[in-house]
């Protein structure tokens, strides 16, 4: 009697500690359930209303061309679809061309020329991406779809009655509007400066970039005259105040730039004579250097990291101080500089490494043409960098991109062109001087 | 004990519920990827099992799974649509060789519709690129400087040490004629073919207008470079 007693109080021992069991695993997953449904909150929050403001990258320039496919793979359309949210944005065909597609027989005279004098294949009342090929941070505060410079001035006389009897004029100041390039008219209309859009979008998330022109310069120029250290500093201390006193951002990214002597356009070149002023880095597309011009010799490499480091440091205290999450782009860009990205399906498969380059026979890259601006699957690897520090900094789960997939899609990667086979070509000359243009 | 702990788990699920519910009422409907206003039919897509050229013909489509696909086409719609097949590039190459009769001279036209070059010629035209991309960048180079000096201070008198010879310049001068040629004849022949939007054509004007002065420009200072 007295073991059937014990046996009966283990069994309702056991069955008590059973349901203490039953209970905990119900609590930790409604905890588990909890905070997924507050990083989904913070998500939502966060790209309630994503703004973004930036140069090329940004728009989605493509060698030598802003067209909606490209706009579509640009780093902020794709990461802010993945957070389930989406920008708007005018919708460019040009200026300049699709070199990949000239190349490739897919665009003949007309297109080209289509494409040459650009336009815009839709608009929108107000983007909210208001990136733009070839703006740096200056061009943020200064530039707007219809103004090269909204503060330049000029004197104007103004014609006026001094007496009933006569009739003279003053000298007044007057603004100074001269036509911007055509990536800024089609790209932010009459919607004023990148940074007057922002003020008016009130976003709630920033990309906030627009760092890579201040050094990018000296790659494509082969010259470190463009370098302004204390206009980069004012303007993007200018541009992040002015952010702030927005008072609708809750969160943003920046990234850092990466090294500019680092990319496809430039090559190393020594001189067959072994002059120092003449050996160092040259523009891929050139056979022969006649001119310390037209080199990045060691000076002057040594003088653009050393800017570029000032530049990073920026960046990062400027995300540090509005608490923004930041990318490392200098890292991951030198990572893949040494090792490659790797490319491969779910199921294993890999074409390879991708390269620091634009892709080759049997070899993905990151680069378009022009050696300067990423591909389709560049801007992938791009946005998930960007997706992960999001994640971190703000405790989300904004999924990444499958960067295969991206691989996959990429008609430049699926099918290279190998950009100095066309080295004879007349139209090159050409095609190389808008890019300098654009960016130099 | 054992109850105490039973209630108090109980009721932290039970607040859990109640913030999760209101939390999650009215908020994001969480999705991997936001489908995009596009309700174009993927025309080159319709069963679409992989990319049609034939490198990597071993790489797995990576929409084999659904999922896969709809991401895809959700984030490269334009791209994944736009993939060209032959009849369209053989049109393409019609096109330019219809232009390439008319306009031979034409710096747009691809080697591939001009007979082919020979050694020397093949030389020449890398000399040449070596030869305008480097002035042009000189130009940039000292242009951006220009740009960015004071406000109403005059700029520098002419140097004396021109920074290019004569010879490149002239060859600069020319390519730069040509190329402004070239894009207007481009231009004309996309007209005559009907191939510009109603909203190009205004563009074209101004852009075509101010492209003639530039020309006109370029071919009044190409005749001031001395012969030395």
């Amino acid at each position: 009697m007295i073991i059937l007693e014990i046996v009966r109080n283990k069994k309702i021992e056991n069955l008590k500690k059973g349901n203490v069991l039953k209970m905990f695993k119900i609590f930790l997953t409604l905890f588990a359930l909890f905070v997924s449904s507050i990083s989904a909150q913070t998500k939502a929050e966060l790209f309630a209303r994503p703004g973004v403001i930036g140069d090329s990258l940004s728009q989605g320039f493509f060698g030598v061309n802003v067209e909606k496919k490209s706009q579509e793979w640009a780093y902020p359309v794709i990461v802010s679809k993945q957070a389930g949210s989406s920008v708007s944005y005018n919708i460019l065909k040009g200026p300049y061309l699709n070199f990949e597609d000239v190349l490739k027989g897919d665009c003949g005279p007309i297109c080209m020329a289509s494409s040459l004098i650009g336009g815009n294949a839709s608009t929108v009342q107000l983007p909210t991406h208001a990136g733009i090929t070839g703006a740096d941070y200056s061009n943020v505060l200064k530039t707007s779809g219809k103004c090269e410079d909204i503060t330049a001035t000029k004197q104007v006389r103004q014609w006026y009655w001094a007496t009933w009897y006569w009739y003279t004029f003053r000298w007044v100041t007057a603004p100074d509007c001269q036509s911007p390039d055509k990536f800024h008219q089609y790209g932010l209309r009459d919607s004023g400066t990148q940074m007057e859009v922002m003020e008016k979008v009130k976003p709630t998330f920033l990309f906030g970039s627009v760092g890579a022109n201040h050094v990018l310069c000296t790659a494509l120029a082969t010259s470190t005259s463009c370098l302004d250290e204390p206009r980069f500093k004012r303007d993007i201390r200018e541009v992040m105040r002015r952010m702030s006193a927005i008072g609708s951002i809750k969160g943003g990214i920046l990234f850092t730039v990466p090294n500019v002597t680092a990319i496809a356009y430039l090559e190393s070149y020594t001189d067959p004579q072994g002059r120092a002023n003449y050996s160092g880095l040259k523009a891929f597309y050139r056979s022969t250097v006649s001119n310390p011009d037209e080199v990045l010799d060691k000076t002057e490499i040594q003088t653009i990291t050393t800017f570029l480091t000032m530049l990073n440091n920026e960046i990062k205290a400027q995300a540090a101080a509005m608490g923004f999450a930041l990318t490392d782009a200098k890292v991951m860009f030198d990572d893949i500089k040494e090792n490659g990205r790797p490319v491969r399906s779910s199921d294993g498969y890999s074409p390879g490494n991708a390269r620091a380059n634009w892709p080759l026979l049997n070899q993905p890259g990151i680069f378009g043409l022009d050696g300067v601006h990423p591909n389709m699957y560049g801007h992938a690897v791009m946005s998930n960098e960007l997706i992960k520090a999001i994640n971190v900094k703000y405790n989300t789960n904004i999924p990444q991109v499958s960067e295969y997939s991206a691989w996959y899609n990429d008609s430049l990667n699926r099918n290279p062109v190998d950009l100095k086979k066309f080295l004879t070509n007349t139209i090159l000359g050409q095609v190389i001087s808008w890019l300098i243009g654009i960016f130099a | 004990m054992d109850k105490k702990i039973v209630i108090l788990l109980g009721a932290a699920g039970a607040i859990a519920l109640l913030v999760l519910f209101f939390l999650s009422s009215g908020k994001e409907k969480t999705k991997k990827v936001a489908k995009t206003e596009e309700t174009e039919e993927f025309l080159n897509t319709k069963n679409f099992s992989g990319y049609s050229d034939t490198m990597y013909p071993d790489a797995p489509s990576p929409f084999a799974n659904a999922d896969a696909e709809e991401e895809a086409k959700s984030l490269w719609p334009t791209a994944i649509k736009s993939v060209k097949d032959d009849a369209h590039r053989e049109k393409v190459r019609e096109e330019w060789r219809d232009f390439a009769s008319k306009y031979p001279k034409n710096i747009y036209v691809l080697n591939e519709y001009r007979a082919p070059l020979t050694e020397k010629e093949a030389a020449d035209r890398r000399s040449s690129l070596d030869s305008f991309t480097s002035v042009d960048t000189y130009f940039f180079r000292e242009t951006a400087k220009l740009r960015s000096a004071e406000i109403g201070k005059d700029p520098a008198a002419a140097p004396k040490d021109a920074g290019v010879t004569s010879d490149q310049q002239r060859a600069y001068f020319d390519y730069k004629i040509k190329e402004v040629e070239s894009r207007i004849e481009l231009i004309q022949y996309a007209r005559e073919q009907k191939g510009l939007s109603s909203d190009q054509d205004g563009i074209a004007d101004r852009d075509i207008a101010q492209w003639k002065k530039e020309l006109e420009d370029l071919q009044k200072v190409s005749k001031t470079v001395p012969n030395i």
